[in-house]
């Protein structure tokens, strides 16, 4: 499954445009009407990294990389919860299927309702967009730790630090046989530490507020929005590039056994989100 | 300090001691470079009035954070506060104020020049050709002299502009200030706390 994480830095992402314009990478929705960036600069908000398996656009698929990112404004960090796809929703049944049944907004409310949190923004991407802002960016550098070769995902990596392009990122965050034990815990990880590798690649370009104006403009070439202008875009990218990637928290959320194949929420997670809720920084976990 | 040294964009003030024309304003600013990033076909150009509110802004803000805390020992928080949108307002009252003005220093005794190089434009314009974001590249230098001798006040970075009614206001932006010379007691130095941060700027 797609990794929907790249989109906390997707917009940022994209140096000269390459692929045809109109081709849509993602889709950014503005979800509830809540005060922050420009009317409370400095409030704590959220927002949802999703990478769908939809193969068309009409087709929006389930939601099977999930990721809620907490940004504090008025301290630069950021905090990122992974959500397991199986995990079951508040609202009944695999939290991946509300993505397919209601799109953005169903899903995110399903997480607000988990965590006690309200979600801002919600981004989503599927395979062919994902593979596309990876490739614009010239790849990611991200350190493999443990040996990744899963013939179904793609992938082929012993440990040590890559630079991939985007099918190799896309393998790296869909693979999940290679990991025994946990398997989709560690992939659901494995995708949020490619988005803060996706970050610190996109830092290391130092755009500027002049070039994050040149990637938001490319960016905007090939998104769908919903309730969100091309100034906010810019002022959440120039907003993610003043993220310390190295600072970023990225934690599994803990689950059990549940019903059928669901993974239930587990008691241990009320104190995580606790944590994450307050001010939308992990200081404790 | 010679107003010939000056690049593109020179003031004097004839201030020697500071007096009457202290409050004047002193910095003036001018337009280089101007790059349009488009979702559309349009605009080829920055409109007229909206550089004109740029320039405006710029003026007022060099003004205000360097010019008047030199003439007259404190910032002019209200002239400032015309040009600041609602989060560089947030982060110049905390952490950012030793990045966005000169506050603290001992009058100047001396003539004040500030030389600016022209700005170099940068505007985000969406799909119906409406300019929606504007930065401004700021690099400045301002000399004078106090009773204890001669300071530079150097800032360097951005400033992001966005509308506000029929205004435009800074919304962000990405600062390096150092001060030096004999007239500090001690030479400061702020500096943005990461690259591309909206607004940003630590005090060290």
């Amino acid at each position: 499954m797609l990794l929907a994480g790249s989109l906390a830095v997707a917009w940022l992402a994209i140096g000269s445009p390459q692929p045809a314009a109109g081709t849509t990478w993602f889709t950014v929705h503005k979800i509830g009407t809540e005060a922050h960036l420009t009317d409370a600069p400095g409030q704590p908000f959220y927002f949802l990294a999703l990478g769908n398996d939809g193969r068309t656009d009409a087709d929006p698929g389930l939601g099977d990389a999930i990721h809620v990112i907490g940004v504090n404004p008025a301290t630069g960090d950021a905090s990122i919860l992974d959500v397991p796809r199986d995990t079951e929703a508040p609202g009944g049944g695999k939290i991946n299927a509300f993505h397919a049944g209601g799109g953005l907004p169903s899903i995110a409310n399903q997480l607000n309702r988990m965590m006690g949190i309200t979600i801002s923004y919600a981004v989503t991407t599927n395979f062919p967009g994902f593979v596309s802002m990876v490739d614009e960016i010239g790849g990611v550098d991200i350190d493999v730790t443990e040996p990744m070769f899963d013939h179904d995902s793609g992938t082929e990596f012993a440990p040590g630090r890559y630079h991939m392009s985007g099918d190799s990122l896309l393998a790296f965050s869909r693979d999940r046989k290679s990991y025994p034990q946990e398997g989709d815990r560690q992939r659901t990880v494995n995708q949020g530490k490619a988005i803060i590798a996706a970050l610190a690649t996109l830092r290391a370009q130092n755009p500027g507020a002049a070039g994050t104006a040149k990637l938001t403009v490319t960016l905007a070439r090939h998104v769908r929005t919903d309730g969100l202008d091309l100034s906010q875009m810019y002022e959440l990218g120039r907003l993610a590039m003043a993220i310390d990637p190295a600072r970023i928290k990225n934690v599994v959320i803990p689950t059990g056994a549940g019903a059928g194949t669901n993974l239930s929420v587990a008691p241990a997670a009320q104190d995580l989100f606790a944590d994450f809720r307050d001010d939308a920084i992990l200081q404790n976990h | 300090m010679l107003c010939a040294l000056l690049a593109t964009s020179v003031a004097c003030a004839l201030a020697t001691p500071v007096s009457a024309k202290t409050k004047k304003p002193i910095a003036k600013v001018t337009v280089g470079d101007v790059t349009i990033y488009k979702v559309g076909n349009a605009p080829d150009a920055i409109p007229d009035d909206v550089r004109a509110k740029i320039l405006a802004a710029v003026s007022t803000y060099v003004n205000s954070a360097t010019v008047a805390p030199l003439q007259t020992g404190v910032v002019d928080d209200a002239a400032l506060g015309t040009t600041l949108g609602p989060a560089a307002t947030f982060r110049a009252a905390g952490v950012d104020r030793g990045a966005l003005v000169d506050e603290g220093l001992p009058k100047a005794t001396g003539r004040i020049v500030v030389n600016t190089l022209p700005l170099k434009l940068t505007a985000l314009a969406d799909g119906d050709g409406r300019i929606v974001v504007v930065t401004a590249r700021l690099d400045s230098i301002a000399r004078t002299r106090t009773e204890k001798g001669a300071i530079t006040i150097s800032r360097k970075g951005d400033l992001v502009f966005t509308p506000d009614g029929d205004t435009w206001k800074i919304d962000g932006y990405d600062l390096a200030v150092e001060r030096s010379g004999k007239g500090l007691v001690v030479p400061t130095t702020a500096t943005t706390a990461v690259p591309g941060a909206p607004t940003a700027g630590v005090a060290k």
